[in-house]
């Protein structure tokens, strides 16, 4: 099955890269100062964070919808930690992420022992968390274009 | 030891399905893959662009180390039966390929991140 597709392309600012999704949105990404960017957009990371959290966003709703839960406003704060010499290339360091940190806050009626309940369901069904917590290959490819 | 710690937050919304994410002073929307797709992006579509952007910004060091303009390549992801995909097109300097994936191999974090498995902490 084919899932989504997106195009990325290289601007002419920068690190500045914007990401083409479905042809409908764009998101610029880019880097901070201190990392070599022009700080015009958010980092990669940051972006991976975000949809991890938005994964579990929609596993919350969906769980909660099959289950009576009511809540009034979730927010999912996630947080990791880099050591940016595995970044710039020291093989002795990884250069993503060490650890992953997610807190759920909810505005609820709901007992302690209902959210826990939830958030043990969200994370075992939440595409994202296992895409991240677990060793999936990545196939880099180069695709050569005929010669007119 | 150079550590940074990379923050954000995602919001649930008054619409169903519909979600506000941001890092710093920079916002995304997400909806849920049975949400109105023209009102945001999906996670899965958002974890590919996180992808796909990391390794267009090492693809363009390594432009930058040949003095190559930027004038045409581009990435183009997928997720296919759970393996991420990220074809390549570098136009006229294909040949430099060998070296692009060694350096996203080497300094990428969002390819890291996937292909190494990250511990994930939860507290509620």
């Amino acid at each position: 099955m084919m899932d989504d597709q997106v195009i990325t392309t290289k601007t002419n600012v920068g690190l500045q890269v914007d990401a083409n999704i479905r042809g409908i949105h764009h998101i610029v990404i880019d880097e901070p100062e201190f990392n070599g960017g022009t700080d015009t957009g958010i980092t990669p990371v940051e972006l991976e964070l975000t949809a991890l959290g938005a994964s579990l966003q929609e596993e919350t709703e969906k769980f909660a919808e099959e289950n009576n839960f009511a809540y009034r406003k979730l927010t999912v704060n996630l947080e990791g930690d880099i050591d940016l010499e595995g970044m710039h290339g020291n093989p002795d360091i990884p250069n993503g992420f060490q650890e992953i940190r997610i807190k759920f806050i909810f505005d609820t009626d709901n007992s302690q022992d209902k959210i826990d309940d939830l958030v043990k369901n969200i994370i075992r069904n939440s595409r994202i968390y296992h895409l991240i917590s677990e060793k999936i290959p990545v196939v880099n490819a180069i695709v050569r274009k005929e010669s007119k | 030891m150079a550590i940074s710690t990379f923050g954000a937050s995602v919001t649930s919304t008054e619409h169903s399905h519909e979600y506000l994410a941001q890092a710093r002073d920079f916002k995304i929307n997400f909806v849920s893959q049975n949400g109105d797709l023209n009102k945001g992006i999906t996670p899965i579509e958002g974890l590919l662009a996180a992808l796909g952007s990391c390794e267009t910004i090492v693809t363009s060091s390594v432009y930058d180390k040949n003095n190559f303009a930027y004038n045409d390549f581009y990435l183009q992801l997928n997720l296919k039966d759970s393996i991420f995909h990220a074809d390549f097109y570098l136009g006229d300097h294909a040949d430099m390929f060998a070296d692009v994936k060694r350096s996203i191999k080497e300094t990428s974090p969002v390819y890291d991140n996937i292909v190494r498995a990250i511990p994930i902490k939860v507290s509620k």
